[in-house]
């Protein structure tokens, strides 16, 4: 009795992971099955044989080159941006006393309660004040300070004792120095998992580069893809290999640095 | 002592002036803006003081309970069932070893690392109608094709299909991290009154993974809300207005029709509905949990 209900629970959770897993799995069939068979009937659950035929199709008829050098701008300056700006943040939050202190970090704090489509067209509107609109910049610069980093930099940073800091204000070291020698080299596990978090999120983003940029040639992938998708309506051997295109990545990014990543989860969401 | 103080205190503000610079610029200012915004007729060629005619001219539109309607259904459906799934994946995945647990919890967590927009166009092609895998499938098996997007009384019931079989990821993680930090004591001492496995779980476990049920539902229900990339790449809001949703209609108020105030005006109605809920389900279960406790 035991063993059946047993099997019965691993049937279940073996079911939860086939059907989230299985569009997955059918981006990348598709995207190496020649387009004559991708449309046979019935479908193949495994093509006859693998091609890139997809691929030079898809790198040859558009500007995917363009997208992917663009989403990897972006997000390669973002995270390095924002994890620059919000660990400064967090260490004074955390380790230094100023004036407005506690209101400052608690206003930080409750924007995480409003959704970035209720600011959505405010700040498009200031984006295009700065005459910022249909550059990378207009996606880079807004996306900088997160709340979400800042809290949880900080939160990590609390956790450090201030011994250190102490020791080495006795010594006669500057401020920026215990920042950048100091507090910087001890935070690395919340550093590593923030970077992360922050370079998946920016190269998945969609509605903000949809709105602020205007010329194909300076879209991110996402915003490629979904411009792809229109052009080709049913050319679905393209379309699943643009797809893959982005989704590799970062599914390369997840299995690398699966322990950062869980950890960041974990001390981002149960802590709060 | 007391210079040394003030020199620290430069220091901090200097490190935090970056960041409070940005928020002011992209977080503070917008927010203000959107409120204002919402009393003003405010397009291409001004801006005026219109009062409450925004919202007046709003609630006349059949778009928006079109796009309430599909909100609320969309979250009501798929927030309950990502925290009872997510729940009750987490304890049975506690109780693997520790190999097999790292691998079905890889396995639920890899979608959410993808794009969304990557996720909708493979359920657009796994939906056509005509040739797509899950309608050949149907046929097989002797039924009907269903045409998944292209029909308005469907269409939004497919894309709420498209999240409703796939396992919450993060939820999953979170749940058992949660469990994790349970001290097996109480287990222990459950089992020497001869505890089963499933009243253990409903009198230790789910009480105590509480605040973490709370974080979801409160997270859950923003996201599901704000649901616009799978709308856009499947079914672009149609056939007619059949799958608008709030932030959809918001977006095409503004960046299609280029109406300002009115898409300002929608945006502080679906802020406050997001305020609204999480500070119900922040009642609710912060209660409950002491209830429990």
């Amino acid at each position: 009795m035991r063993k059946v209900t047993w099997s019965l629970i691993i049937i279940f959770i073996t079911l939860w992971a086939i059907s989230t897993l299985f569009p997955m799995y059918w981006m990348f069939q598709t995207a190496f099955t020649p387009e004559e068979e991708i449309s046979t009937f019935p479908p193949k659950l495994f093509p006859s044989h693998l091609t890139l035929q997809n691929f030079s199709e898809l790198f040859r008829s558009s500007l995917i080159w363009n997208w992917i050098v663009n989403s990897l701008i972006i997000s390669v300056s973002i995270t390095v941006l924002s994890l620059l700006v919000c660990s400064m943040a967090a260490y004074a939050f955390s380790k230094l006393q100023f004036p407005g202190r506690n209101w400052m970090f608690t206003a930080i704090v409750a924007t995480i309660l409003v959704p970035a489509q209720v600011t959505l067209l405010p700040t498009f509107l200031i984006v295009s004040r700065m005459n910022m609109l249909d550059t990378l910049w207009a996606i880079i610069i807004p996306s900088i300070a997160s709340p979400y980093t800042i809290f949880m930099i900080r939160q990590y940073m609390l956790s450090i004792p201030n011994d250190f800091i102490d020791a080495a204000r006795m010594d006669g070291a500057s401020e920026l120095a215990i920042y950048w020698r100091i507090i910087l080299p001890m935070s690395k596990p919340v550093l590593a998992a923030s970077a992360i978090f922050t370079f998946i999120s920016s190269w998945n983003g969609f509605l903000w580069p949809l709105i602020v940029l205007n010329s194909t040639e300076r879209y991110p992938l996402t915003v490629g893809l979904a411009t792809l998708q229109r052009q080709h309506l049913v050319q679905y051997g393209l379309q699943m290999a643009g797809a893959t295109v982005s989704a590799l990545p970062m599914i390369i990014i997840f299995f690398a640095f699966q322990k950062y990543f869980m950890r960041g989860l974990m001390s981002g969401g149960t802590k709060g | 002592m007391r210079r040394k103080m003030s020199k620290r205190a430069w220091a901090g503000i200097l490190f935090v002036l970056p960041a409070m610079a940005l928020f002011i610029i992209f977080k503070f200012i917008p927010a203000v803006m959107a409120i204002v915004m919402a009393f003003q007729e405010y397009d291409i060629w001004g801006i005026k003081w219109v009062g409450f005619e925004n919202f007046k001219e709003i609630f006349t539109w059949p778009d928006f309970y079109v796009a309430l309607k599909n909100t609320a259904l969309y979250t009501a459906i798929i927030v309950p069932k990502n925290i009872f799934i997510a729940l009750i994946l987490a304890s049975i995945l506690m109780k693997l070893r520790p190999k097999a647990q790292a691998i079905y919890r890889a396995a639920y967590y890899l979608p959410t690392v993808t794009a969304l927009v990557v996720i909708a166009l493979i359920w657009g092609w796994l939906l056509n109608p005509s040739f797509g895998p899950i309608n050949a499938f149907l046929q097989k098996i002797g039924l009907k094709p269903v045409p998944w997007l292209v029909d308005p009384n469907i269409a939004m019931w497919s894309i709420i299909l498209t999240d409703l079989v796939i396992a919450p990821g993060s939820g999953i993680i979170l749940y058992m991290a949660a469990m994790g930090s349970i001290p097996k004591s109480y287990y222990e001492a459950a089992e020497l009154d001869g505890a089963s496995e499933i009243v253990k779980w409903w009198k230790i476990t789910v009480p105590l993974v509480k605040p973490t049920t709370l974080y979801l539902a409160i997270s859950y229900t923003i996201v599901a809300m704000s649901i616009f990339d799978k709308v856009y790449v499947l079914t672009g809001g149609g056939p007619g207005n059949a799958t608008v949703t709030m932030v959809y209609l918001i977006y095409n108020t503004a960046f299609r029709d280029f109406n300002y105030g009115q898409a300002s005006a929608l945006s502080v109605i679906f802020f406050v509905i997001a305020v609204v809920i999480s500070v119900f389900q922040f009642k609710r279960l912060s209660q409950s949990f002491e209830l429990g406790g």
